[in-house]
């Protein structure tokens, strides 16, 4: 031991040196350093799910987007639809009442032209049986009897009623 | 191929005139052949309380490696950023690879082990690499000592000399190590479940619970196969015990050796080549220098390690 160097003292004094480092670099130097260390990787952590919760919400919002934009778009279509549809009826609708007036102005029409030419039948066969009588007792130049005169009238128009 | 041929030339003319060069420089300066002395040289005597505590070359210079060591880590953490520079960065990257280290080998344990491995790593790097430093050898005070015939001698005493090529270093942290290896291991396995490896008495028990049992089991056979897996157990664990001392011998001698080896075959380059040629041999103790702290260190993790892992069927029991 002795020419080896070794001395208990000496032994001693190099294992609470040791000691002594090791504290004073656990204090200085391990525990701080690792703290660090930890702490980044935490960081680091932390801002990779930051990231991620990012991104994933950018791409719910995109989602969200697209699906309203898809909503919006089937929206406007239903809107256009049921607009044309209540265009289409209206139109019907004009177009029938339109015909049903027509009808009706028409028959209005025909049925006043029917009366005008009734009353004007009428109207010309008195002036007409005026003219005859006038004109036949003219011609024979006698007056016949109201009553007599009129039944040969009647007869004569009955007669041209039916040549009508 | 010509201008091969001429640089070619050139190099073999620069490397003949740098070895004439040298030649000529170390007959100009002849180096000493220092003194190779085992023990570390007391430099100061000082009495502590009556103590004789003498500092030696080698205490010193463990002291200029500590303090070294400690600057570094007050000037690495004082004020420590997030986003890490310059000294930061490399203290850090060395914190963290030796940590990775020990949690690789040990997960659940490696809070524990880690200031001891990176402690000792360090320190012994430290150390190794100090001894490397060209002052080391040459600064010194010369002494006059008397030799075995009774002449004076004057012999240079280094004022520093490295604490690896101490015994008393490399012996004191090899007691740090196997204690602690001790202590971790009772830590992790209680007292009887971590010494029981060293006297293993289940064959014993076995064997008398065989002979005294009742009603007897077994033949003659049986109670000699049992006797004589008892003997084993028993052997075993003496060979544990002897390989637990064995360590602190190999642990100081294995790093006394080399680093001391290393500064010998440095000083008789030296002494043969002053200039240039020992420059080779420079970076070779460099690399042996950080391959004996990295040994020193891992061994003490893997021993640590195993300490704490059980041993054999106890495993199972605990």
């Amino acid at each position: 031991m002795e020419a080896l160097g070794i001395d208990p003292n000496r032994l001693l004094s190099s294992v609470f040196n040791f000691t002594v480092l090791l504290i004073l670099l656990w204090f200085f130097l391990y525990k701080p350093v690792l703290k660090m260390l930890e702490e980044r990787k935490e960081r680091i952590r932390q801002g990779l799910a930051d990231a991620e919760a990012a991104r994933q919400a950018a791409r719910r919002a995109q989602e969200d987007y697209q699906r309203q934009m898809e909503q919006a778009h089937k929206d406007a279509q239903a809107i256009i639809a049921l607009a044309t549809q209540a265009a289409e009826k209206a139109r019907e609708e004009i177009l029938a009442q339109g015909r049903e007036e027509a009808r009706a102005i028409v028959a209005k029409a025909q049925e006043k032209i029917e009366y005008e030419r009734r009353q004007a039948i009428l109207e010309l066969r008195g002036q007409v049986a005026e003219l005859a009588i006038l004109a036949a007792s003219k011609v024979i130049s006698r007056e016949l009897d109201e009553r007599a005169h009129r039944q040969l009238i009647q007869e004569f128009l009955a007669e041209t009623a039916s040549l009508n | 191929m010509r201008f091969l041929g001429s640089r070619v030339l050139r190099y073999t003319i620069i490397a003949i005139a740098a070895f004439l060069g040298a030649v000529a420089l170390a007959r100009a300066f002849p180096v000493r052949l220092p003194d190779i002395v085992m023990a570390p040289e007391p430099i100061a005597q000082i009495s502590l309380f009556g103590l004789d505590c003498s500092v030696t070359n080698s205490l010193l210079t463990s002291w200029l490696a500590m303090l070294l060591l400690i600057l570094l880590a007050i000037a690495t953490t004082h004020r420590m950023k997030p986003v890490p520079d310059g000294l930061q960065n490399l203290m850090e990257a060395l914190v963290e690879a030796i940590y990775g280290l020990v949690e690789d080998v040990s997960r659940h344990n490696a809070g524990k082990f880690f200031p001891i491995v990176a402690t000792i790593f360090l320190f012994v790097l430290v150390s190794n690499w100090l001894g490397l430093l060209p002052f080391f050898g040459p600064l010194g005070v010369w002494h006059e000592v008397k030799s075995h015939s009774g002449e004076v001698e004057r012999v240079l005493i280094p004022l520093f000399r490295s604490p690896s090529t101490d015994l008393n270093t490399t012996v004191g942290l090899a007691l740090i190590s196997v204690t602690m290896t001790q202590v971790f291991g009772v830590q992790a396995l209680g007292v009887f479940g971590y010494f029981g490896r060293f006297l293993n008495l289940r064959g014993l028990g076995k064997l008398i619970g065989a002979l005294f049992g009742r009603p007897p089991r077994l033949g003659l056979g049986g109670l000699f196969g049992l006797a004589f897996s008892a003997f084993l157990d028993l052997f075993v664990g003496l060979l544990e015990l002897i390989s637990e001392l064995a360590k602190i011998i190999s642990f100081s001698f294995r790093l006394f050796g080399n680093i001391f080896a290393g500064e010998v075959l440095l000083a008789v380059i030296a002494f043969l080549f002053p200039f240039l040629l020992s420059l080779p041999f420079l970076g070779l103790e460099v690399f042996v220098g950080f391959i004996q702290a990295f040994v020193f260190a891992i061994l003490t993790l893997v021993f640590m390690a195993m300490a704490t892992m059980g041993h054999g069927a106890e495993e199972h029991k605990g």
